[in-house]
């Protein structure tokens, strides 16, 4: 059993850093169904390393409710998500089987989530190091943008040469229009699941609560935000 | 490309709705080999228009739900009525919008266009109002998503808007490809102004019937009714929506529905 799972650890490392290596195991269904549900619950668990350092900050409660909340985040918009994206795959993509198209984009959820649980060791480090003032939680939202900014950009560099070379191989070149299309699908209702799901860090002004309760969405956020400044 | 006989290895609809649905999608290229050569549009038509009731009738029904997820204020009865009207006006919508444009699309492709068959007209059409309401439908859990987790009544509005412009492009661009790639009896494609001309018939026709049958979502601040007064029009509330959207206002409080 544990020489099966560093089998399946390296088979997905393999794939990730040779594009070549993950188209063919995307479009081969290599592994079975075994794979998925393994890479489905290694995204999990990854997601969940740097979620919960990022509740450390109001104590360990908060970092298993945070913990659990991200993987929860990209793989629920996942599955909201599917239906059209499979459409759009069948329309303008590489018109990949269902199967085919769940693989693809679990490696590609995979990069992230690699991306993203490096840096869980310096955000718990952050967590716990930083004070619990406004300018220290200030600090701190700043330091987790920016990480999920660093390792967006990482992963996405990843994730463009694998969608390539699965068009290259699947004989159905994949066009830019269709990559922008399922990302902002993608990030669309990410964005609003994001939102649904706070608090991910908590403030320390206020006291904790698991989930706030529903109040409007993430856009008419960012537009009040935005009028509030101009 | 003329209309050559079909070859042995002629293009065949599987059997089953869903392996039909994945057929036309993974398949658009043999699904007009098809339409273009007269293979089994009987069962092809047919499939479509399937698709169009149950794709109509699902995505309708997540627009009715909206209040009833949302937990507005009205009595549950209506609640539910939406549910219900919603599911049977959308397939309603694009049925009675196909029956409205076939005759005028039919005799201009008489007179001035590729002087296709009446049948194959038909089938054409009913393709692409299928290939719509699939689109359509796809979008369903993304709209049922957003129905759950948002308050704002002009939010939803927007977003079915948006919904149905992106099957009603993407569907529309598949009847192109389809009707510039079939030459009729009269040995030419349809000539571009002419087909821009249906375009612009289907889109007024479709966005005037849509119109006509409200509400879909239902404001959370009028009772339940079937079909609303004739008043408005369809861009000036979109621009409204817009605007109350913008400014904050979720749709809820009184006097706030157009």
């Amino acid at each position: 059993m544990a020489n099966r799972s560093v089998d399946l650890v390296s088979l997905w490392w393999a794939a990730l850093v040779n594009p070549e290596r993950g188209a063919a195991l995307v479009l081969d269904e290599e592994g079975g169904r075994a794979f998925v549900i393994w890479l489905a619950s290694g995204v999990a668990g990854l997601y969940f390393l740097y979620g919960a350092s990022m509740g450390c900050y109001r104590g360990w409660f908060p970092g298993i409710v945070s913990g659990l909340k991200l993987p929860f985040l990209y793989l629920c918009s996942l599955v909201v998500c599917f239906p059209p994206l499979y459409v759009l795959n069948a329309l303008l993509g590489p018109r990949l089987t269902v199967g085919q198209c769940l693989r693809l984009l679990l490696m590609a959820l995979s990069a992230n989530a690699a991306a993203l649980a490096s840096y869980a060791l310096v955000s718990l480090f952050f967590s716990l190091t930083t004070s619990r003032e406004q300018a220290g939680y200030g600090m701190l939202v700043l330091m987790h943008v920016g990480v999920f900014a660093v390792s967006g950009m990482v992963s996405l560099a990843v994730v463009a040469v694998l969608f390539r070379a699965t068009g290259r191989l699947a004989g159905r070149p994949v066009s830019s229009l269709f990559v922008l299309l399922w990302g902002s699908m993608y990030g669309i209702v990410g964005m609003q699941m994001a939102w649904l799901l706070r608090p991910w860090i908590g403030t320390w002004n206020i006291e904790y609560q698991p989930l706030r309760p529903l109040e409007g969405s993430f856009f008419e956020a960012v537009w009040q935000l935005l009028q509030s400044h101009f | 490309m003329t209309s050559t006989p079909p070859t042995p290895e002629a293009p065949e609809l599987p059997r089953g709705f869903w392996a039909g649905i994945d057929y036309i999608l993974m398949q658009p290229d043999r699904v007009l080999e098809m339409l273009r050569h007269d293979i089994d549009t009987g069962r092809l038509v047919r499939l479509f228009l399937t698709a169009c009731l149950a794709g109509g009738a699902f995505y309708g029904a997540v627009m009715g739900a909206t209040n009833l997820l949302q937990g507005t204020a009205i009595p549950m009865q209506e609640k539910l009525l939406f549910v219900l009207s919603s599911a049977l006006k959308v397939p309603f919508l694009f049925l009675l919008c196909l029956a409205i444009v076939l005759p005028p699309i039919y005799v201009s492709n008489a007179f001035v266009g590729a002087k296709l068959r009446f049948r194959q007209m038909v089938a054409i059409l009913a393709a692409g109002v299928g290939m719509q309401v699939i689109l359509l439908a796809s979008m369903a859990t993304v709209a049922l998503f957003f129905a759950l987790t948002t308050r704002s009544y002009h939010f939803i509005k927007l977003m079915h808007v948006l919904f149905f412009c992106y099957a009603g492009v993407a569907g529309l661009s598949f009847v192109a490809r389809t009707i510039q790639s079939m030459q009729g009896t009269a040995g030419r494609p349809t000539p571009a102004h002419v087909f821009a001309l249906w375009l612009m018939l289907y889109g007024f026709v479709g966005i005037q019937l849509a119109w006509t049958l409200r509400p879909f979502v239902g404001s959370p601040n009028e009772p339940f009714q079937v079909f609303r007064e004739r008043e408005g029009n369809f861009v000036e509330s979109v621009f409204y929506s817009t605007g109350r959207f913008l400014s904050g206002d979720d749709g809820r409080g009184p006097g706030s529905s157009p």
